[in-house]
């Protein structure tokens, strides 16, 4: 999967699908898909996690029920990204052009990251991976939430504290709490690798300092 | 060694924006410092990835979260419609004002008939539908109900979509043991098409003037073998231990779970089968071919592999016609397939190219309108005949 989200090319097979036969697979790949995309959408506009995730599964929730009828839809991304629009920001009267405007204003989300794994050694890969898995699974929904709008998303820490309704110091916490807890699982596991990538780190963070101070 | 310092990094607004090329400057950046410290690449590359990783993994269950929420939302929608069953009052309610809501209709529409610009337009000619035809082993034919779009074979029982049965124990009248050489055969007439499930749930799409032949069951053979003539959407059950395979007259193509669409029409020049989901093996030609999603293999006299586009492969069974760069002389023939009419050209080109989309359930006037926009062609309509001018 690639980083252009923006026609929707990807998911034809799977919306012709869905619409003819109501089938389940094809309409959990359409939400993943979207998902991503639409949330983007909604923290650039500075909506609020809770929001984002309601609107979204509202219009889901709403294609599934009329699924159906939804064959002489011409542009599947088009009424897709409208419909969410409008859940957004609450109004009917949000036409084709100003999708389009609102589109354009938005960068594509970042390259996805698998693209970028083949790169990198199988070794480290695996175990990390691992490592991390667990990591996610067991992250209390406020710090994944965060960690999923600073490093998925790209928010900066004063766009997380607003879509969240927190104070910037909050953020600044909760992040760390989450990155320290990931620190200490890899620490653990006594990875050769990390444990020298630990050592660098001194010399980084000091030119670091030393150039942004 | 300072622990600090590790989560210190990810935190780092820039070096985050350079993990995920977010920003220029931070990349260029942190580019330029790993260039100017080569002996840390490996180091910091090994956080990128943790970075990188992290992000996804993260995206990942927040979507899954955010599903579970949304599935137990559809768990409450489906409880309720199965439960909405009518009172005997709101039946007969229903039924008056569906009779009523008739009346109206008939009467607008018997308006709209004798108005004058319809006159126009009316002709014999109208758009393809649901029409095919089923024969069964013991030598019975059953032209199939238009209304519905597709048939169930199961158990021996053939049944509409909607479970309306069309008929039973076809295995019955043969009484021994090899039913399982027993077939069926489903043809579309010029301007039908059709949907069949077979026994393993495989189910194929037929489009105008096709037939797909069958056996009633798949049990205790050592492939799944079906034939084909025309053009069909094959969605096939995945089962490694019963590969399943379709025969043309040019080519044997072998599947193990996957959804493909196969043209192989006699009066077209070559066929084609396009890989939509899973692995294909071809054979025909002089040699066989192994096919990824998004292939195409088109068969002549050898065998060739190219890029499919989807979209204009598709079409027919989405209710469009997709010209993609194509002959008159193709599209013509689709046409004439779709809308049961006879083809002639006067001086017209038939090599001359065309392009755009169309719905297959617009009247045929339409559809040769849209080509007449090009100022490449002309058309004339005589009766069921469609001539072709320059």
């Amino acid at each position: 999967m690639g980083g252009n989200f923006k026609n929707g090319k990807d998911m034809d097979v799977q919306w012709n699908t869905f619409v003819q036969t109501m089938d389940e697979k094809s309409y959990r790949e359409i939400y993943s898909h979207y998902y991503r995309y639409l949330s983007f959408i909604g923290f650039k506009k500075n909506f609020s996690p809770a929001r984002i995730k309601d609107c979204i599964n509202d219009l889901f929730l709403y294609l599934w029920e009329n699924g159906y009828k939804l064959g002489a839809v011409r542009n599947h991304h088009n009424y897709i990204v409208t419909g969410f629009l409008r859940k957004l920001f609450r109004t009917e009267s949000l036409d084709s052009h100003n999708t389009v405007e609102l589109e354009e204003e938005l960068f594509d989300l970042p390259i996805t990251p698998s693209v970028e794994m083949q790169v990198i050694q199988k070794d480290i890969q695996s175990d990390i991976k691992r490592i991390v898995k667990r990591f996610v699974k067991e992250l209390p929904v406020r710090q994944r939430q965060m960690i999923y709008q600073k490093f998925y998303i790209g928010l900066s820490y004063q766009e997380i504290s607003k879509a969240n309704n927190v104070s910037i110091n909050t953020v600044y916490s909760t992040i760390y709490t989450a990155l320290d807890k990931l620190r200490k699982l890899i620490g653990k596991e006594q990875l050769a690798v990390l444990s020298m990538v630990l050592g660098a780190i001194v010399i980084l963070f000091f030119f670091f300092l030393k150039n942004h101070s | 060694m300072d622990n600090d310092d590790f989560s210190k990094l990810l935190q780092d607004e820039s070096f985050l924006n350079y993990c995920f090329s977010r920003n220029k400057e931070d990349v260029g950046y942190w580019e330029k410092w790993l260039q100017e410290n080569p002996q840390h690449r490996e180091r910091v590359g090994e956080l990128k990835t943790l970075a990188i990783m992290l992000a996804e993994e993260v995206m990942l269950q927040e979507e899954d979260t955010a599903f579970n929420s949304l599935r137990k939302q559809i768990v409450v929608y489906e409880n309720k419609k199965a439960k909405k069953t009518p009172s005997a009052t709101s039946l007969w309610i229903g039924i008056a004002a569906s009779f009523i809501a008739f009346l109206l209709f008939s009467v607008y529409i018997y308006l709209k008939v004798n108005s004058t610009e319809n006159q126009q337009l009316a002709s014999e000619i109208v758009h393809g539908g649901n029409k095919a035809t089923l024969s069964l082993p013991d030598g019975r034919t059953i032209k199939l109900n238009e209304i519905h779009g597709g048939i169930i074979l199961h158990d021996e029982h053939i049944v509409y979509d909607d479970g309306s049965t069309i008929a039973a124990d076809i295995g019955r009248s043969h009484g021994h043991n090899d039913r399982e050489k027993l077939m069926l055969t489903l043809t579309t007439p010029k301007g039908g098409q059709y949907q069949v499930t077979l026994p393993d749930g495989t189910r194929v799409w037929l489009n105008s003037a096709s037939s797909l032949i069958y056996p009633v069951s798949f049990a205790s053979q050592e492939e799944r073998r079906v034939r084909l003539t025309g053009e069909g959407y094959f969605e096939v059950t995945p089962d490694k231990s019963l590969p399943f395979r379709v025969e043309t007259s040019k080519q044997e193509i072998q599947v193990v779970g996957t959804r493909f669409n196969v043209n192989s029409y006699s009066d077209e020049p070559s066929e084609k089968t396009t890989l939509i989901e899973g692995t294909v093996k071809v054979t025909g030609g002089n040699g066989d071919k192994l096919l990824k999603p998004g292939q195409m293999a088109t068969i002549d006299e050898g065998i060739q592999v190219s890029r499919a586009d989807m979209k204009s492969v598709l079409s027919w069974k989405e209710g469009k016609f997709v010209f993609d760069d194509e002959t008159l002389e193709s599209i013509m023939r689709k046409i004439a397939r779709w809308y049961d009419v006879e083809v002639l050209y006067q001086g017209a080109n038939m090599q001359e190219k065309f392009g755009g989309t169309v719905s297959r359930y617009d009247h045929v006037s339409k559809v040769l309108k849209a080509l007449e926009l090009t100022e490449g062609v002309r058309f004339k309509i005589e009766g069921r005949r469609i001539i072709v001018m320059k």
